[in-house]
């Protein structure tokens, strides 16, 4: 009988007290949660919660890959100009980054696009003969656009400008 | 005889706990031969782990891993401009092949995306830097260009691509204009 109230007892502290394992690798951050309230950040390692009241969020820090093509715009000389480029982002601030948005791939490719249609007060020639320039001018706008939500941009690359007439070269077939 | 019987019973008892206990503290995962991985111990890199039956400890190791198998890429008919405000229209397709386990892993969330994505920006990068004339003349020594370029720049996030073809390079004739993806925006 005392046998029995033993094991009953042992069974209701491990149901009430039952803890679940998460990992975190090294290209990961944790974030702890308790009763929903941010408490700690957890870098790479093993840790136990218990899933009645904790909770652990993950958040990836690789890079992930965005590609704007062709976004059309209207240059500073009124003429239509497009420009296509290629980044990465990744996340600096596991917190800001879980707690400002639901899914920071997509704010993220937002923001770009609110950068890039800031591009209307430039010449589509001038960031085509300074491509290094407006490239280090983007990768300003947009870092300090994303630093809000947590994540930074890296290795920001123009991969195509368009061309406006008065930059074509004369006597080509079929250009005017 | 009976210290025998009792001696080997105690034995197998002790071979009983200890599956129990390893059973409760461990797993094995198999690896097919098309599959490299990486252990973590404690949420650090342990050990490259290759084929095969691997014992993780519960609650300190963790197997990432990837497949090495060749995956086909393409993309039909896309529009990019020249440096001379001509559109040129291409064609690609190839495979990417994971070459190095660790730079793939960590190269980013999805090496495969992030190997195309270095294709695609090299192949518009070099085409936008190449004139109409250049492209229309000197179509293979372009292609092979953008091929050499496209093979360096993935190899360095620890893949290769193979079998790369630049299709349909050709010029629109008329007027260049914001045909073809416009706008697009892909994560």
């Amino acid at each position: 009988m005392i046998a029995m109230l033993v094991v009953l007892l042992v069974v209701v502290v491990r149901l009430t007290v039952k803890s679940d394992r998460q990992t975190i690798l090294d290209y990961q951050r944790g974030i702890r949660f308790n009763g929903g309230k941010p408490q700690a950040i957890l870098g790479p390692g093993c840790y136990r919660f218990r899933p009645a009241n904790e909770q652990i969020t993950v958040v990836d820090l690789r890079d992930q890959p965005v590609i704007v093509e062709r976004f059309a715009y209207r240059d500073s000389a009124s003429e239509n100009a497009w420009i296509s480029i290629s980044a990465a982002i990744h996340v600096v601030d596991a917190h800001r980054a879980t707690t400002q948005c639901h899914d920071h791939v997509n704010e993220a490719v937002v923001s770009i696009r609110d950068v890039l249609r800031g591009l209307s007060a430039r010449r589509a020639s001038e960031a085509r003969r300074d491509r290094r320039g407006c490239e280090q001018e983007l990768t300003t706008q947009m870092a300090s656009e994303l630093e809000k939500i947590g994540l930074a941009l890296t290795g920001l690359e123009i991969t195509e400008v368009s061309s406006p007439a008065t930059d074509r070269v004369v006597g080509f077939p079929g250009v005017h | 005889m009976d210290l025998v019987y009792a001696i080997g019973g105690c034995g197998f008892l002790a071979w009983l706990i200890y599956l129990f206990i390893t059973r409760a503290r461990n797993r094995w995962h198999i690896l097919s031969e098309y599959q490299r991985g990486i252990i973590y111990r404690y949420g650090k890199p342990f050990k490259d782990v290759g084929p095969g039956i691997h014992k993780l400890r519960i609650g300190r190791d963790y197997l990432v891993f990837i497949d090495v198998r060749p995956e086909g890429f393409n993309r039909d008919l896309t529009a990019v401009s020249t440096l001379d405000g001509r559109t040129a229209v291409y064609s690609v397709a190839g495979k990417i092949q994971v070459q190095d386990v660790r730079k793939a892993i960590y190269c980013a969330r999805n090496y495969q995306q992030a190997a195309l994505a270095k294709t695609i920006s090299m192949v518009r990068r070099m085409l936008n830097d190449y004139e109409s004339e250049d492209i229309r003349r000197h179509t293979q020594a372009v292609c092979d260009n953008i091929t050499q370029a496209v093979q360096d720049s993935v190899g360095k996030i620890g893949m290769a691509v193979f079998d790369f073809r630049l299709n349909q390079l050709q010029i629109v004739e008329g007027p260049s204009g914001t045909t073809g993806n416009s706008g697009g925006a892909s994560a």
